[in-house]
């Protein structure tokens, strides 16, 4: 940090909040909200006066409450910049100020009480995110104790006690008697892998940083006891193994099985634990000094908000999505924007260090190129048909449509943010948009290609290029059986399946349409299968206006690992596809082109009456 | 919001308590687990 803050080309700000994110790759306008220190941070020496005579004490939130702070105050131990700020929820006023004892005894007369926040705008070429993590709150978990029994402890809190420069200047001691704890349990999995309460997921780091803390104990009290309970222990990476089985040869006692129960003897304090040992399948009991729970990793709270203003999108967990989780690891689905650290998922120092790295080096890239080298496959407006409605700018997942509606200059598509979903283009109602190499015509093509011969034997599928399609393949490789019938034609997205391709597969005989993307969530093309399913409400409505079962149009969405769904949605088509009757299929034909004639008359009236000079 | 829901692959007819923001949320048939599944207003059948 020290590093970063003294780097003539890195400019950090602190206390800072990003408010607003404009533009696109090369050319973001961020938008930046600075706070007020309420102290020069240039001048300050931190010379700690202010907070000698700052009457204002309130709990230290580095120190997990375990010490105070004043309000006049330096966050951690060395903070960059070293320079105190003062905490003006806690100060005592300064409209009108009410004691002013720090503005008389900084020498350097740095506190002014009058500073207001400040927004500053950015221009950037790339974004690194790297929001960091929160962790979880055990409160819930009543079982437990936690803020019941003083004793009990978050492996968050346990570390500060634990730390050199922590409260208690790294002497463990227990909260309650500030005492030496001779007997430890830690708890592994709190709120981590559950369905019930907590989060779902492993957060990656629980383990090893007991097993980093049993050694941390053993070393300054050889004597101590300490029990880990655990679920499982996930030991992976360079060393790690080696770490647990010094742990292990240290003393320290590992047994397979949460504890249902943690109670508290109200005289002397200490807990008591009831667990299953499930490798001996029995019922044990272990009296403690303190217990710590290894708390998992979540996303940041404020995440949400960064990322609806940065435009990602987030998995079910909350964490980010990366554009592919194994070919773009760091990068964001919206071109430019990069990951560093617990904003993609819970991670350790080294794999954050590792990611951030490969951020920064992808930045980089990015920067000294000074170009963008961006995919063939992008939307172009056709000015001359475009009305300015203004849907194509509004389904954009990535913000890459301007469209000034009420000047009705036209939709402006910008190449460099343009990813190349087509969804722009599925929901122009006025073909003004076209998809480079997945135009109109070239998908029409295939489809009266599919359908040239025997349709009414036939199941076409739009599938996407990165899900769906991916599915098959891996149906194909596993050597999974499916029906021969199907048709398959690979777009970009789901959301590029016009509905004038379902309508001609209908008018030329198939008597099933399947329409299959990534899973909601899972979109390579960030929210673009939304588009996708809102197609297809309004097309199942459409179809049996028409007379035409909605049954013949099928959505299912399929990822890319689904080999043996994507074969089972295939037998389920096939099925039914034989219950459609080519009395149904002629109906549908007829339906189709009767609609057909009806907007090309609806369209007529429509420029009949239109002003002229329009 | 209560939404009346049917699955156009096994024909199974349900509600489910739908806000807002389920609208962008993957429908999966509880009896198929089939993705198409359509939502009905009151008066479709």
């Amino acid at each position: 940090m020290t590093d970063a803050g003294r780097h003539p080309r890195i400019k950090l700000m602190t206390l800072s909040e990003v408010e607003e994110v404009s533009g696109y790759i090369g050319n973001f306008r961020v938008k930046v909200r600075q706070r007020a220190r309420y102290v020069n941070e240039k001048e300050c020496t931190a010379c700690a006066k202010c907070a000698e005579v700052c009457p204002v004490v309130v709990p230290d939130e580095f120190q997990q409450g375990f010490s105070s702070r004043k309000a006049a105050y330096i966050p951690h131990p060395q903070a960059v910049p070293s320079a105190y700020l003062i905490d003006m929820e806690h100060c005592l006023g300064n409209n009108p100020v009410a004691c002013n004892k720090c503005m008389d005894a900084c020498e350097k007369q740095c506190i002014n009480l009058n500073m207001e926040d400040s927004q500053v705008e950015l221009n950037v070429g790339a974004i690194i995110v790297a929001t960091g993590m929160a962790v979880y709150d055990p409160t819930a978990l009543d079982e437990y104790g936690y803020t019941r029994f003083e004793n009990v402890v978050t492996t968050l809190e346990f570390e500060r006690l634990i730390c050199g420069s922590g409260p208690t200047d790294g002497h463990l001691v227990r909260p309650s008697d500030r005492q030496v704890p001779r007997r430890i349990g830690f708890i592994q999995c709190v709120g981590s892998r559950t369905q019930n309460r907590g989060n779902p997921y492993c957060s990656n780091v629980c383990c090893m940083n007991t097993v980093k803390d049993t050694l941390l104990i053993k070393e300054h009290y050889p004597d101590a006891e300490i029990y880990v309970f655990y679920m499982d222990l996930r030991a992976f990476g360079k060393g790690f193994e080696d770490l647990l089985n010094r742990s292990r040869e240290a003393g320290v006692h590992y047994i397979r099985g949460l504890p249902g129960m943690v109670t508290e003897d109200a005289e002397t304090r200490n807990l008591r634990l009831k667990v299953e040992n499930t490798t001996t399948a029995r019922l044990e009991e272990y009296d403690l000094d303190m217990v710590v729970l290894s708390v998992g990793l979540q996303p940041a709270e404020d995440l949400k908000s960064l990322a609806s203003r940065l435009n990602l999108s987030q998995t079910s967990d909350g964490f980010v999505q990366e554009s592919h989780p194994k070919l773009r690891p760091v990068d964001a689905p919206t071109p430019g924007i990069y990951f560093a650290g617990c904003v993609e998922s819970p991670k350790d120092v080294k794999d954050s260090v590792t990611q951030a790295g490969a951020a920064a080096a992808r930045s980089a890239i990015l920067l000294n190129a000074g170009v963008v080298k961006s995919e063939a496959i992008k939307a172009v407006v056709d000015q001359a048909r475009c009305t300015s409605c203004g849907v194509c700018a509004r389904v954009c997942p990535y913000g890459a449509i301007r469209v000034d509606v009420k000047a009705k200059t036209g939709a402006q598509v910008i190449t460099a943010a343009c990813a190349g979903c087509g969804t722009c283009a599925a929901e122009c109602r006025f073909d003004a948009i076209t998809m480079q190499h997945f135009t109109d015509a070239q998908v029409l093509a295939q489809v009266d290609a599919a359908l040239e011969e025997k349709p009414e034997e036939k199941v076409l599928a739009f599938l996407c290029n990165w899900c769906s399609y991916a599915g098959g393949d891996l149906a194909g490789t596993s050597r999974l059986k499916y029906p021969a019938s199907t048709r398959f034609i690979r777009v970009m997205c789901s959301g590029r399946v016009d509905e004038s391709f379902i309508l001609r597969a209908f008018e030329k005989g198939a008597p099933v349409v399947l329409l299959s993307g990534c899973h909601i969530g899972d979109c390579h093309y960030i929210s673009a299968n939304h588009w996708t399913m809102r197609r297809a409400d309004r097309m199942w409505d459409r179809l049996e206006e028409m007379g035409i079962r909605p049954e013949r149009l099928q959505l299912e969405w399929i990822s890319s690992a689904e080999g043996a769904r994507f074969a089972d949605v295939m037998r389920g088509l096939e099925e039914i596809r034989q219950k459609v009757t080519p009395q149904e299929i002629e109906q549908g034909k007829k339906a189709i082109a009767e609609y057909r004639s009806r907007k090309a008359k609806d369209a007529g009236k429509e420029k009949e009456a239109e002003p002229a000079e329009v | 919001m209560e939404q009346k829901l049917k699955c156009l692959r096994c024909g199974y007819e349900y509600t489910a308590r739908m806000e807002a923001k389920d609208i962008a949320a993957e429908r999966v048939c509880p009896r198929c687990q089939s993705n198409s599944v359509r939502r009905l207003s009151s008066e479709k059948k």
